[in-house]
């Protein structure tokens, strides 16, 4: 076998054993003993994903229902193609402004160094970063193809019904997988074609930004002419979800598969490793934290790398007292703000438009959760990034409530205007939200917001905040936010259904929003004493 | 007659567990003092700092600021009260400079703060990196950077822990004629060092620390 396969199959081994070590099995014992947990293990996470999968897909079902028009084949097709194609473009964009491959130091010593064949890298490393990277796409399909089963037998996944799920959800992963693999392949290739020699190649990064928006605007004129475009594409999805041209759609998808493939080794004789293995060490450090589970640790990395060495002084003007920790806020939200963050901001706005939107109680009690999940980790975001510096923070002459009014005023405000913003939006789309919801929301989010900082604080040990570390927030303080910024929202929803008139809605609101005005004063007053007893 | 003390600390003690590292203690600085606190590692100095300081909370005792109880009249205790810690952490999203804006915005300095900035900068050696990220500084710049935000804003008590371990010899000298100039103006000082060369320099009173036990005779 050629030494670079050597090197990165062990290298894939070596990620293999870091999960098998989290489930307990150790692939070097060959005891009958490991053999049987190892069946179990695999049962087990099937079943586990199984019925995780079907559990979203009642969610997709939903999401599926909203889509007028179109069946529930087409409508995935649709957003599978968008998802697919969305992220092709900015892979291709990053691909064509740093390396793709990433290599570790001793691959920078080992591989880098020698004149090994660069195809053979090139290929090894892709495919090295496939599976991984088609899993999340895979998953997305199989909740959609589900969910479009769901629509069609109209009574949910019954056990009765598992060979025909198992089926579908096995030929939209059969499509996906190659599709998937052909659009990355490709987005492989142009680094590849950036890093040839010595010679930089900046313009390239453009060109699947160029293809991306020409996409969109030819979208936007000529559905036929995208449709035509886009075929290669979207035969193959369309008869991976409505499962009829199977064979064809996964015939074309390997043959798209094969001709990334070949673009990928046509690019990469050239491939300069050395000039890789330079850009990719910080990528492989941030990777080395992630495994290690040190979030905290690899946030700061991307931050402080994307801050860079200096910058000029802001020129936000700042008012003084307890003003000084909102003008250094913004200072710092503005500097560190990276995709990430402007995704998270998308987050939480899509995810309460989905309450609004949700087509029953169920999906909005998800939606609910999963966007005070969201909200909870945004609006503390600030406050534990303070908290590891400690030996300032603390000095500052101000008290814990004051401290934690300004930081959360910022993130509040913002997820406040978001959430208005999409009730706008759902208002244009026919669904009006109720009185309450308006009024109540801001209370909400301060609640939840509030409800996660004492978490948080309650978890601080001075002896750790010394050292810049500070605690993460807690699964209790999402639930406990959930469940208080929930009771005056059941309480005004049971007055309102006891009485429809707009005079009892209207009060109805206002009750809510003293009720929820009071809880979050008593959690404030809580949390501002946390924060001065932190021991 | 006696002034009085701008900093006290009475029957403080602080524990981890079972573990003693401050035993119960009393202590008084006044204006115009500056007390050198040294010991063996695991003394317990850099504890009683930062007990001292607010950063970490006593476990029995209270701690006085020009009179005002650090714990029940914070705003006041505070606004008197500065601590260079011996390793230094900042915002990683503020350079230097404006380090020193937040830190004069939070105090409540507004007219003159840049002269001041500009002059503590220069001092100290970091006005050409007035625009970089604290990360990206040496230690030893870190460290001035910790004093010139102490040194920065309003206060009456300076507590320091190891102000010298990452200062070159000029910089260390050239703190300790500051040292010295805010003493002669009536400023309590208290710094824990091993440098029997910066206790040597500053006079002052020496106390000493072990095992948790404070020998202030």
């Amino acid at each position: 076998m050629e030494a670079v396969w050597l090197v990165r199959l062990s290298e894939l081994a070596g990620r293999m054993r870091f999960w098998t070590a989290i489930v307990g099995y150790n692939p070097r014992d060959r005891s009958l003993s490991q053999g049987i947990y190892l069946i179990y293990v695999v049962i087990f996470f099937s079943l586990w994903g199984f019925a995780v999968l079907a559990l979203l897909a009642s969610l997709g079902a939903g999401m599926l229902t909203l889509v007028k028009g179109l069946s529930p084949a087409e409508a995935s097709t649709i957003i599978v193609g968008v998802v697919l194609l969305m992220n092709a473009t900015w892979q291709g964009y990053t691909s064509g402004k740093r390396s793709p491959f990433i290599f570790s130091e001793t691959d920078a010593e080992l591989i880098c160094q020698t004149p090994v064949d660069r195809r053979h890298v090139a290929l090894a490393w892709f495919l090295g970063d496939w599976i991984p990277g088609g899993l999340v796409f895979a998953g997305l399909a199989i909740v959609l193809r589900f969910a479009s089963l769901q629509l069609v037998e109209q009574g949910g996944i019954v056990w009765a019904h598992l060979p025909s799920y198992l089926l579908a959800g096995l030929q939209v992963v059969s499509i996906i997988l190659p599709l998937h693999m052909a659009l990355m392949a490709i987005d492989y290739a142009l680094g590849a074609l950036r890093l040839r020699g010595d010679i930089d190649n900046p313009w390239l990064r453009w060109i699947p930004v160029w293809a991306g928006l020409g996409l969109i605007i030819l979208a936007l004129i000529s559905k036929q002419d995208i449709q035509f475009i886009l075929w290669p594409v979207l035969f193959p999805l369309q008869a991976g979800f409505d499962g009829s041209r199977w064979l064809a759609g996964f015939s074309l998808a390997i043959i798209l598969a094969m001709v990334g493939l070949f673009a990928l080794y046509w690019a990469s004789p050239r491939l300069n490793l050395s000039r890789a293995a330079q850009e990719s060490r910080f990528r492989w450090s941030a990777q080395q934290v992630s495994w290690l589970g040190d979030s905290q640790l690899r946030r700061e990395m991307i931050t402080r790398q994307k801050l860079g060495v200096g910058h000029q002084a802001s020129r936000i003007k700042g008012r003084a007292g307890v003003w000084a920790l909102i003008w250094k806020d913004w200072v710092a939200t503005l500097r560190g703000m990276n995709f990430g963050g402007v995704m998270g901001w998308l987050g939480i706005f899509g995810v309460y438009l989905g309450i609004i939107l949700a087509p029953d109680w169920g999906a909005r009690l998800w939606a609910f959760t999963i966007w005070s999940l969201l909200v909870s980790q945004r609006c503390t975001e600030r406050l534990r990034a303070d908290l590891k510096v400690w030996a300032v923070t603390r000095q500052l002459p101000f008290s814990g409530g004051e401290i934690l009014v300004a930081q959360v005023a910022t993130p509040v405000l913002g997820t406040t205007l978001l959430s208005w913003l999409a009730m706008g939006i759902s208002s244009g789309l026919g669904f009006s939200p109720v009185i309450s919801l308006i009024v109540l929301t801001p209370a909400s989010i301060l609640c939840i917001a509030l409800t996660a900082a004492f978490n948080i604080l309650r978890n601080c040990r001075s002896s750790e905040l010394l050292a810049g570390q500070a605690a993460e927030l807690g699964a209790g303080g999402v639930v406990l936010g959930i469940i208080l910024a929930g009771i005056p929202m059941v309480m005004v929803s049971w007055i309102a259904n006891q009485d429809h008139t707009t005079g009892v809605i209207w009060l109805s609101s206002l009750l809510g929003l003293a009720l929820a005005g009071g809880i979050t004063y008593v959690i404030w007053r809580l949390t501002a004493a946390t924060y001065r007893n932190i021991n | 007659m006696m002034a009085q003390p701008l900093l006290q600390a009475k029957g403080l003690s602080r524990s981890f567990g079972e573990f003693q590292a401050v035993h119960t203690l009393d202590l008084e600085v006044y204006p115009g003092e500056i007390v050198v606190l040294s010991g063996p590692n695991g003394a317990g100095k850099t504890t009683l700092l930062l007990c001292l300081s607010g950063l970490l909370r006593p476990t029995r005792g209270n701690v006085l600021v020009e009179g005002f109880d650090l714990y029940q009249e914070e705003r006041e205790a505070k606004q008197r009260l500065a601590f260079v810690p011996d390793v230094p952490h900042f915002y990683q999203e503020l350079t230097t400079w404006e380090h020193l804006r937040f830190i004069c915005l939070a105090f409540g300095v507004e007219h003159g703060w840049e002269e001041r900035a500009k002059s503590k900068l220069r001092e100290f050696g970091l006005w050409e990196s007035r625009d970089m990220y604290p990360h990206n500084l040496s230690r030893g710049m870190r460290l001035k950077l910790g004093i010139s935000l102490a040194l920065i804003r309003p206060f009456q008590v300076l507590l320091m822990d190891e102000p010298t371990s990452a200062l070159d010899p000029e910089s260390a000298g050239m703190l300790v004629e500051k040292l010295k100039t805010l003493r002669d103006n009536g400023y309590a000082i208290l710094l824990a060092s091993h440098d029997l060369s910066l206790a040597e320099s500053l006079g002052g009173k020496r106390w000493r620390m072990d095992r948790g036990q404070l020998e202030t005779g």
